[in-house]
């Protein structure tokens, strides 16, 4: 008899053991144990062996109870998953603002100077340099103000614009462009565009402010006159 | 929103639900179960409440799962695999008499005392296939399911099995 045709009457002593052999493997269990002692002393020692675990399972006394326990554990699970959950929160909020601080602080600064073009110099080529200079005052303006000082005195030479040619307002015929006055102010020999003009003023304001501390008479020659307040 | 937060409460609750049913039902029958398997009454509890979670975890995540007694005893002898294997792996292997103490508290009979250390010495393999088909009452196909195996296969595990408690409980027959 081979090995494995052996085997296979294990198993069937085994399912003899357990009660659970059909007819037709009883049948050809007891023919093959009528030859093998081995194999019937399986089948009779294992049915005993059944019986005695059978035994120890209906002579059982403990009464093991695990609900409280479970429900304990349960809720320490609980507990333990929403503090990981708020820690990580709390890290990801965290760790957010230290990356955003670093990215636009550090980073993403230096990439932005790295990236900034600069303007190629022929674009402001046409723009207008404002210069103011300062000149000597008259002698005869000193000789009026004693209390300032040599270097103080020193008012900005200005010159006054040349009235502008305006159109009348009904006037058929607009003249020409040629023809019109420069729309430019003038100050200081220099010819101001529209949008320096202003910037030109509030200069000229803060320097002549300076000039003119308290109840001192306005100089000569300062913006608040008509003529440079009105171009 | 509303919907999607509803229906997990829900399934929450169907999972605690389902969770306290099996509880009622198949606690002590497997802490049992499990005690045979590692001859101790507090590592049997704990593995019992292993179980359990594991089952509440599956209930969470498809409330719609049938969970058997079957999924249980599957679980608790995997459980029970995992738990004599490593300590096997580690070494300390504790003898009947300090492991087991229980038994000598809850079943005085010197044979049932034997029957433990007999089933003790098996293997864990065969030990889930006779614990399976000869104490919990499952049939060797039922067992095969259970643990992946073939019939034929659960019945040699059986045979050799008992062949191995005979030979430590010194009894040649019933």
């Amino acid at each position: 008899m081979n090995f494995a045709r052996h085997e296979r009457f294990e198993a069937l002593a085994a399912a003899h053991a357990l009660g659970e052999a059909t007819p037709a493997e009883r049948e050809e269990f007891a023919a093959h144990a009528r030859l093998c002692p081995r194999c019937a002393e399986d089948a009779e020692g294992g049915a005993g062996i059944v019986a005695l675990l059978g035994a120890a399972l209906s002579e059982e006394r403990w009464q093991p109870q695990v609900d409280g326990a479970l429900q304990a554990r349960l809720a320490a699970q609980h507990t333990r998953r929403s503090e990981r959950t708020f820690t990580a929160l709390g890290f990801g909020v965290v760790a957010s603002i230290v990356l955003n601080v670093a990215f636009v602080g550090g980073f993403a600064g230096r990439a932005l100077d790295a990236l900034r073009v600069t303007p190629p110099a022929e674009r402001y080529a046409d723009a207008t340099r404002i210069v103011l200079e300062r000149r000597a005052p008259r002698p005869a303006r000193i000789a009026a103000a004693p209390r300032r000082s040599a270097a103080r005195a020193q008012t900005l030479a200005l010159r006054p614009l040349a009235p502008k040619a305006r159109p009348a307002p009904h006037a058929a015929h607009p003249p020409a462009p040629a023809a019109q006055a420069p729309a430019a102010d003038v100050f200081a020999g220099i010819a101001l565009r529209p949008a320096s003009r202003a910037a030109g003023l509030v200069a000229l304001a803060l320097n002549c402010a300076e000039l003119r501390p308290g109840d001192e008479p306005a100089p000569e020659g300062c913006p608040v006159t008509p003529e440079f307040s009105a171009p | 929103m509303e919907h999607v937060v509803v229906l997990g409460i829900d399934k929450g609750l169907e999972a605690d639900a389902r969770l306290e049913r099996l509880v009622a039902e198949h606690q002590t029958k497997l802490a049992r179960y499990l005690r045979r398997f590692v001859s101790d009454r507090d590592l049997a509890l704990d593995l019992t409440q292993d179980v359990f979670l594991a089952a509440h975890r599956t209930l969470r995540a498809d409330p719609a799962r049938p969970l058997t007694g079957g999924w249980l005893y599957k679980t608790a002898t995997n459980h029970a695999i995992s738990y004599l294997r490593k300590r096997k792996r580690r070494g300390d292997e504790q003898p009947l008499e300090e492991a087991g103490s229980a038994f000598r508290l809850d079943e005085r009979s010197a044979q049932a005392l034997d029957l433990q250390a007999a089933l003790a010495s098996l293997a864990p393999e065969q030990l889930a296939c006779v614990m399976l088909t000869a104490y919990a009452g499952y049939s060797s196909g039922e067992a095969a399911l259970l643990l992946g195996l073939s019939a034929p296969a659960v019945r040699q595990r059986v045979c050799r099995a008992m062949r191995t408690l005979r030979a430590a409980l010194g009894t040649s027959g019933a």
